[in-house]
């Protein structure tokens, strides 16, 4: 079975999985910083050890769901709600 | 349902392998060999550390006393005192550090060195100025592979963001490969080596990922960490919590602080210091010295232990007269359980924590780590031509199968080469020159090899003449090495040159071996895919 037959919209999802996961990754570290429940050198660490983890999770999901409207959906929520705290913490 | 599942991880799977096949092989085969390039490689290289180094704290420290009162006082910052063993691989170096990068009186890092000889103690040479120019060592083969693994000498960032998205697409192919072997017990054990081509890299593909996938889990964690760290981490992490200065973050786990110094002098004690730091454990080398605030009252001396019972490295404190404080990781004394994680990363990732022995076994995983895209790679390329429907033409396949072979059969030969040619060099010309050689070669011949390949229509001839060339490069280096710099190594019970005679007959017995079956190769390959042939038949 060819790889567009299995996929519904591979490029948006290509997008998605190599580009989007890799930035709501990335903006997860500094949000995460604000609410985890760690003492401070934790706090810091645990979204670095982390982010492997999330992001090959999300690469994954990335191709796998079902729509592809849901990937962008948790990728943006995702992203935005950690850039708001991030954000929140700095002003 | 889950069958739609089980084949769209079976299409990321085999498409992830696709697009960094190549790469992850080539930073695997060069992982391989950096798991010996400190000090095994090192050593190797740089004949004058050959034979047992034994270090005598009382001429270190009559060195660090008299050099302390020649220097200018403001190069007294830091003292940081390079120590040589068998371990550490590298010459006596006595660093005396001005850091004045503070507000009140900016300027560059500066440094005064005076490197030794390691076994004679005689000064080999003096350097002064800037850090950047004094940590900028004299390249040779061991330091290339090394750094050509970390960053594929693109430099930072580019090349610590290409190796380290590499760990994480290798991550992904270690979790979409377990989901899809479901069947991972009767794998596990199963491998049709006598029968045709596809059993034998199907099976091989499967049982090399099973046998390593926990060793490639980690590889792919560290890696991705080791190569993200700089570049993507701690930018990020430093953002809200430093406000993303990474330079204070840093400061705040740094397990070296400097001391409030009192002004009261007081001799530093070094001797008693490094007497007490090289007895620690038996099995521990001291890499490293730095003495802050001599001959001050509150003078500490840290003393930088590799090896022994734990994993990681370990930092030893004193105090200004020699007495023990206390013994940590260097991220482990952050209060947390994460320090000790990101400790365990570096060794973990270079299986430098536990000897030879455990050296040899990240070695051979590494290989396999390097085995299982090109056996992935071949197996989509024999696959995709014997479908009735091919998804690519033919010449596609051909193409890409002479890529693969130029290019991964390319980087081999340019690591061996790099042996000979240091050899050589070592004997020919100073060791500043080294450098434009080695990239020159390394580079030279890896491109020679790739083209060559793609315009050398005979893909399995290209195979047999890559294999037969690095054989005899191989088979070269033990008599080359015996020429150039003396029997010594035979001589084991008198030179103790361990490091130097396991490296040369590894050489020689690989090239042996690659020799001999190079005769076979092109028969064989020609027999198990027949439509490999030239691509214009």
């Amino acid at each position: 079975m060819k790889a567009t037959n299995l996929f519904n919209y591979p490029k948006a999802r290509i997008f998605a999985g190599v580009i989007l996961t890799l930035v709501t990754t990335t903006i997860l570290i500094p949000g995460m910083t604000t609410y985890l429940p760690l003492k401070l050198a934790d706090q810091i660490a645990v979204p670095i050890l982390l982010f492997p983890l999330i992001w090959t999770a999300l690469f994954i999901y990335s191709f796998t769901a079902k729509r592809v409207s849901h990937v962008f959906i948790v990728l943006s929520v995702l992203s935005i709600s950690h850039a708001y705290l991030a954000y929140s913490a700095l002003a | 349902m889950k069958n739609l599942l089980y084949k769209q991880l079976y299409s990321l799977h085999s498409w992830v392998g696709l697009v960094t096949g190549i790469l992850l092989f080539v930073v695997a085969f060069t992982g391989a060999l950096s798991v010996f390039g400190h000090p095994e490689l090192k050593i190797w290289s740089n004949p004058e550390l050959r034979g047992p180094i034994t270090l005598q704290p009382e001429k270190v420290t009559a060195l660090v006393e008299r050099y302390a009162k020649e220097v200018p006082q403001k190069h007294l910052d830091n003292i940081s005192v390079d120590l040589p063993s068998d371990s550490t691989a590298f010459n006596l170096r006595i660093r005396f550090e001005n850091h004045t990068h503070d507000e009140e009186n900016p300027g560059p890092e500066t440094a005064i060195e005076y490197e030794f000889d390691p076994k004679t103690y005689e000064l080999l040479k003096k350097r002064e100025g800037e850090f950047s120019e004094i940590f900028s060592r004299p390249t040779d083969m061991s330091s290339f592979i090394t750094g050509f693994h970390a960053d594929l000498h693109l430099g930072r960032p580019i090349g610590l963001l290409l190796t380290g998205l590499l760990g994480l697409t290798l991550m992904a192919s270690v979790v979409t490969g377990i989901l899809i072997h479901r069947k991972i017990l009767k794998q596990f054990f199963t491998f049709r080596f006598n029968k045709n081509l596809r059993l034998m890299l199907s099976d091989g593909h499967k049982a090399l990922g099973i046998w390593s996938v926990l060793f490639q889990a980690v590889i792919g964690f560290t890696g991705a960490f080791l190569g993200l760290a700089l570049v993507i981490l701690v930018p990020a992490a430093a953002f809200v919590s430093f406000e993303g200065d990474q330079e204070k973050l840093l400061n705040e786990f740094n397990s070296m602080p400097e001391p409030q110094l009192s002004h009261i002098e007081q001799p530093t004690q070094v001797l008693p210091t490094l007497q007490h730091a090289l007895e620690y454990h038996e099995d521990s080398a001291v890499t490293q010295l730095s003495i802050m605030g001599w001959n001050d009252k509150n003078a500490i001396i840290y003393a930088n232990l590799l090896g022994g019972p734990q994993l990681h490295s370990l930092v030893l404190k004193y105090q200004a007269d020699g007495t023990f404080e206390e013994a940590y990781g260097s991220l482990s004394k952050i209060e947390g359980f994460s320090g000790v994680i990101f400790d365990i990363m570096f060794p973990l990732h270079f299986g430098n924590f536990g000897g030879l022995f455990v050296k040899i076994i990240w070695a051979v995983l590494g290989l396999s780590t390097a085995l299982l895209p090109l056996t992935g790679l071949m197996l989509w390329i024999e696959r995709g031509i014997n479908l009735n429907k091919p998804q690519f033409t033919l010449q596609t396949y051909k193409r890409f199968n002479q890529l693969l072979i130029g290019s991964c059969g390319g980087l081999v030969l340019a690591c061996v080469i790099l042996f000979p040619l240091q050899l050589l060099l070592n004997v020919t010309l100073e060791e500043s020159h080294h450098k434009t050689y080695i990239y020159s070669f390394f580079f030279g011949s890896w491109l020679i090899c790739t083209f060559g390949a793609l315009l050398f229509k005979e893909a399995a001839k290209t195979f047999k003449y890559l294999v037969l060339i690095t054989g005899i490069l191989l088979l070269a280096i033990l008599p080359l090495d015996l020429m150039i710099n003396g029997l010594a190594p035979l001589k084991i019970f008198e030179s103790y040159q361990f490091t130097t005679l396991s490296i040369n007959l590894v050489t020689f017995g690989i090239g042996f071996y690659l020799f001999k079956a190079s005769t076979r190769v092109e028969q064989k390959m020609l027999s198990s895919i027949p439509n490999l042939s030239p691509v214009n038949t």
